[in-house]
């Protein structure tokens, strides 16, 4: 995968048919991330937060429904894919992109939490054990399109 | 009840009302070991419209001290500002100044 071309408001990229394939399987797991995980407080009583709390839980449901609906809609009908005999071309709009990274980062922090929100170890050692490998193995294909799409905002 | 005493209960809603609107309420960013440098970064420049450097600065605080306080806000602020973070799937709280 690469960048191609960027302008103000449009990014397009290059990718194998493989990649194209990862990015549609992996978006078709979102929404991954529990909206009722999320705390809003730690030092804060329960009577301060408890309105607050469920707003949050409805808010990030609804986040997610619409991300869900943007990303059905983009992947349907007109489609951002554009392909020849050797690659395909995804072409974004600066919305798309800002919508895809934070559905892929959805799906990438729910299933860590799937995992029990291991540490930096151990997750490794997971990894060695080879013990939840397709948890994982989304977390890292993710992880992969996250630093294509940071690179090419220029982080 | 003597006149021009307010009740227990009302007072105490008073005094929670006014605290809730000063800036008393630090929103605070955790680390954790599966949101990526870079992705951080991005969310504080678009939740809080910060330069880069200042975004970068509070991500390293994040990563190398395990938490950063990002603003100081009155409640509703906090409450907006910790949904966003969240939305990104940040780890994200608020928390009353001492």
């Amino acid at each position: 995968m690469r960048l191609l071309q960027k302008t103000d408001n449009k990014f397009i990229f290059e990718l194998g048919f493989d990649e194209k394939e990862l990015l549609l399987e992996v978006l078709k797991l979102y929404p991954v991330l529990d909206p009722a995980y999320q705390k809003l407080s730690d030092s804060l009583n329960e009577e301060e937060v408890s309105i607050s709390r469920n707003i949050l839980k409805e808010d990030l449901s609804e986040h997610q429904a619409k991300n869900k609906q943007m990303i059905n809609d983009m992947f349907g009908e007109g489609s951002p894919f554009r392909q020849d005999m050797l690659n395909c071309r995804l072409e974004l709009g600066s919305e798309q992109l800002e919508r895809l990274l934070q559905v892929l980062n959805d799906i990438r922090v729910g299933s860590w939490r799937k995992l029990d929100s291991p540490d930096y170890g151990e997750l490794e050692k997971l990894r060695l054990e080879k013990r939840d490998v397709v948890t994982i193995v989304v977390m890292d294909i993710c992880e992969y399109f996250e630093y294509y799409f940071l690179d090419a905002i220029g982080l | 009840m003597k006149s021009g005493t307010l009740p227990d209960k009302e007072i105490d809603e008073k005094s929670r009302s006014k605290e809730r609107l000063e800036p008393g309420y630090l929103v605070i960013c955790w680390d954790d070991p599966v949101n990526l440098m870079s992705y951080v970064t991005h969310v504080f420049q678009v939740v809080f419209g910060w330069a880069r450097q200042k975004a970068e600065y509070h991500m390293l605080q994040v990563h190398n001290n395990g938490k950063s306080v990002l603003t100081r806000e009155s409640f509703e602020r906090a409450e907006h500002y910790v949904h966003q973070l969240q939305k990104y799937g940040l780890q994200a709280t608020m928390e009353k100044e001492e």
